[in-house]
């Protein structure tokens, strides 16, 4: 497989450090059935590489089961991937031993989906935040309350009224940005966001983005942003990596995967996302991709996509697909790529019906 | 109303398919800590059969509690009054005995979390089969049998004599939730009600079981009650929307003219907030500010004051959900109007006033 080649982006920050490196990153888990018997193995992540730069975003999409979660957990070593590389700031984080690993861990925190799951219940929201203050920095109680009431204001919290407060009396978008906060709290360089939005109200979801970005903004944070959704990522991401059963199906610019997807998944992804127009009001209606995603303890032979892919051919089912580089680094892992131009998503949406053919009710008086 | 067009309308109204579901006025009020929390303060629809009627809204907003209580499934706690009838039947303040046959029978009900809705120690075969005996006792088990396998390859689940002798953890969720609605369609309900029977799903799952609601709507005339806080996911299936906010209706419309002209500033802002494939990298949303409010403590005027950046002096006192346009009711003081400027609402409201 190729190296992929990190390419600068115009929105990407002047910076042409690299920040994060993944190399043919491999994990798997044994699978046991009765008996504690082996029952098979489950190739949750395989050879996956991708780069990140300093103030860059990594949108990792794809659907449960895909693996995006669990490769970014073996890129920050939460597991020990089975094989591969992961270059962070000059370091090789499979190599380094525990205690080296928790301080590098200072540079990279994750914040989760279900903030309520992660936020330690007893606890009060001003030891929440100084937690990782008191294990990564040598700060006394008054220096830490300072950083709290800092960062609590950073979020758009409340110090005054938040502090003494515990998790349970917060909303899901308020215990989110307490998240948040605590995340950004000893300065990392990388933040990774395990569907951190998506639990939240859709006018929450808007105001959490919005932070995310002012920090990107701010430090110059680096994000890899997992979600299972191509449109929520959209407005976040340098990059954006659609993943399908433990493998990379494309990866490149964000406006490039968006505007020309070149791997049938990512234009199946793209196509079932519900479409509404805010100017115009015009739904699109998602079309369907047909059938089960398939078991990832029996992946199909050759292009595991291949099962469901409207374009697949013998070819399909007998080679695998290795990454091909189509320049500025996007990269599709696909026997028989779209053509460029495929149909835009914008031509798509003004082409279609807009939703079901609509009968007039008799309306009920007010 | 020209002469024509009421021609027109009568021509459609005979046409037009029973109303199988009509609320009115339904209000449910929970106690906590001694404090009434108005958890939905008198809301009216209408659904006719083989119809979609979504209703969108945040959490807290009251758009579960308000279909639960038409089907029995609140705590003792909670004071529903109103009304709401199915075919004719009155729900409201019906005694559990009566409710159980209608329950499942005539409504039926799917989860968000098929995972949790599912027994877990029991064939899905099994689970379906139980659904069609407890509302038909004369079925015998093999008779019920077949209707299950009919019913599994209603909901399009691939290989259903296998899936019959299947447990819910060997399937995927998008298959869990098609097992939940083949249990909801059991008896043939007059209205199904889907509680973000899609939330919890894969976004190419979610189109196909939003393909397989549309579906059976068509072919077995149920109407479909669908809550979700999806905007785009209701413009593109259902024929009403209804948003809730703070428990009351806030905007209500048919699909069709609801979108393009959209008027209550709240839908406007969950409109706004949807992500678009067309925005650029690192752009931020526009977004409101705030939290929604507290069922406890609603303010006595509009409760989407306190966020709204329209909001005037005017709006300390509740505006009505008026039928402003035909088939689009608001309930809103200073609506986004067609070619409106902020200024000219204000030069509009002294107007107002100077009427009054």
């Amino acid at each position: 497989m190729t190296q992929i080649v990190d390419e600068r982006l115009p929105q990407a920050t002047d910076s042409k450090e690299t920040l994060l490196s993944v190399r043919h990153i491999v994990q798997e888990y044994v699978s046991r059935g009765p008996g504690n018997v082996k029952a098979g193995v489950v190739h949750a992540v395989s050879d996956v590489s991708f780069d990140l730069g300093v103030g860059e975003t990594l949108g990792v999409v794809g659907e449960t089961g895909s693996g995006k979660s669990t490769l970014a957990r073996a890129a920050i070593q939460v597991e020990r991937p089975k094989s591969g590389e992961v270059w962070f700031k000059g370091r090789n984080l499979v190599e380094l031993s525990r205690r080296e690993l928790k301080e590098s861990r200072r540079d990279i925190q994750m914040v989760y989906q279900d903030p309520f799951g992660s936020l330690n219940p007893k606890w009060r929201i001003e030891d929440v935040v100084a937690e990782p203050l008191v294990g990564h920095t040598k700060m006394d109680r008054t220096q830490r309350r300072a950083r709290v009431r800092e960062l609590l204001d950073l979020v758009g919290l409340n110090p005054d009224i938040y502090l003494r407060r515990r998790p349970l009396e917060l909303s899901g978008g308020q215990a989110q940005r307490v998240a948040i906060a605590r995340a950004i709290a000893t300065n990392p360089a990388l933040i990774v966001c395990d569907e951190a939005i998506s639990s939240l109200d859709v006018l929450i979801q808007a105001q959490v983005m919005n932070l995310f970005e002012k920090l990107r903004a701010e430090f110059g944070l680096s994000y890899v942003f997992i979600a299972h959704d191509l449109a929520r990522v959209k407005q976040l991401s340098d990059q954006v990596a659609v993943m399908h059963l433990g493998q990379l199906a494309e990866i490149g610019p964000a406006e490039q995967v968006y505007a020309t997807p070149r791997h049938p998944y990512t234009k199946a992804l793209l196509d079932s996302i519900p479409g509404l127009d805010p100017d115009t009001g015009i739904a699109r209606r998602p079309v369907t991709l047909k059938g089960e995603p398939p078991s990832p303890l029996h992946p199909p032979s050759g292009c595991r996509f291949r099962t469901r892919c409207p374009r697949a051919q013998d070819k399909c089912a007998v080679e695998e697909p290795l990454p091909r580089d189509l320049g500025g680094g996007h990269k599709v892992a696909c026997h028989f790529p779209l053509e460029v131009p495929t149909v835009s998503v914008e031509s798509l949406r003004a082409t279609m019906p807009t939703s079901r053919a609509m009968t007039r009710t008799a309306p009920a008086s007010a | 109303m020209s002469t024509l067009q009421q021609i027109a309308d009568t021509a459609e109204r005979t046409q037009e398919p029973e109303t199988v579901l009509a609320v009115d006025d339904l209000r449910v009020t929970f106690t906590r800590g001694g404090k009434p929390v108005h958890a939905v303060g008198g809301i009216s629809y209408e659904l006719k059969a083989g119809r979609m009627l979504a209703i969108i809204g945040e959490s807290g907003s009251g758009k579960s509690v308000g279909v639960r209580a038409l089907m029995g499934l609140l705590p003792p706690s909670a004071r529903v009054e109103g009304s709401a009838r199915l075919a004719g039947t009155e729900l409201v303040g019906m005694d559990e005995r009566s409710m159980r046959r209608i329950r499942g029978n005539d409504i039926a009900m799917v989860f968000q979390d098929p995972a949790r809705s599912l027994n877990p120690t029991m064939s899905v075969g099994a689970q379906i089969s139980e659904a069609v005996r407890t509302h038909r006792k004369d079925v015998k088990k093999a008779e019920a049998a077949e209707r299950v396998i009919e019913l599994l390859k209603l909901v399009r689940l691939p290989a259903p004599e296998r899936r019959f002798h299947e447990y819910p953890h060997q399937l995927s969720g998008g298959m869990r939730q098609r097992v939940m609605i083949a249990i909801a369609l059991a008896s043939n309900p007059k209205v199904l009600i889907a509680d973000e029977a899609t939330t919890a799903l894969d976004v190419t799952t979610q189109a196909q079981i939003m393909e397989l609601l549309v579906d059976l709507q068509d072919r077995l005339g149920t109407a479909v009650v669908m809550i979700s806080h999806d905007l785009g996911l209701a413009a593109s299936y259902a024929h009403e929307v209804l948003v809730m906010y703070g428990g009351r209706i806030v905007e209500q419309s048919d699909t069709a003219s609801l979108f393009g002209n959209v008027r209550m500033p709240y839908t406007k802002a969950l409109l706004g907030a949807i992500p678009q494939l067309s925005t650029p990298p690192h752009a931020l949303l526009p977004v409101i500010g705030g939290q929604p409010p507290d069922l406890s403590a609603l303010p006595s005027g509009c409760a989407f004051a306190p966020r709204c950046p329209r909001a005037t002096a005017e709006c300390l006192v509740r505006p009505e959900l008026v039928e402003h346009e035909p088939n689009h009711k608001y309930a809103c003081w200073h609506p986004h109007l067609d070619g409106a400027a902020p200024e000219m609402i204000a030069a509009e409201l002294s107007a107002q006033e100077d009427v009054r």
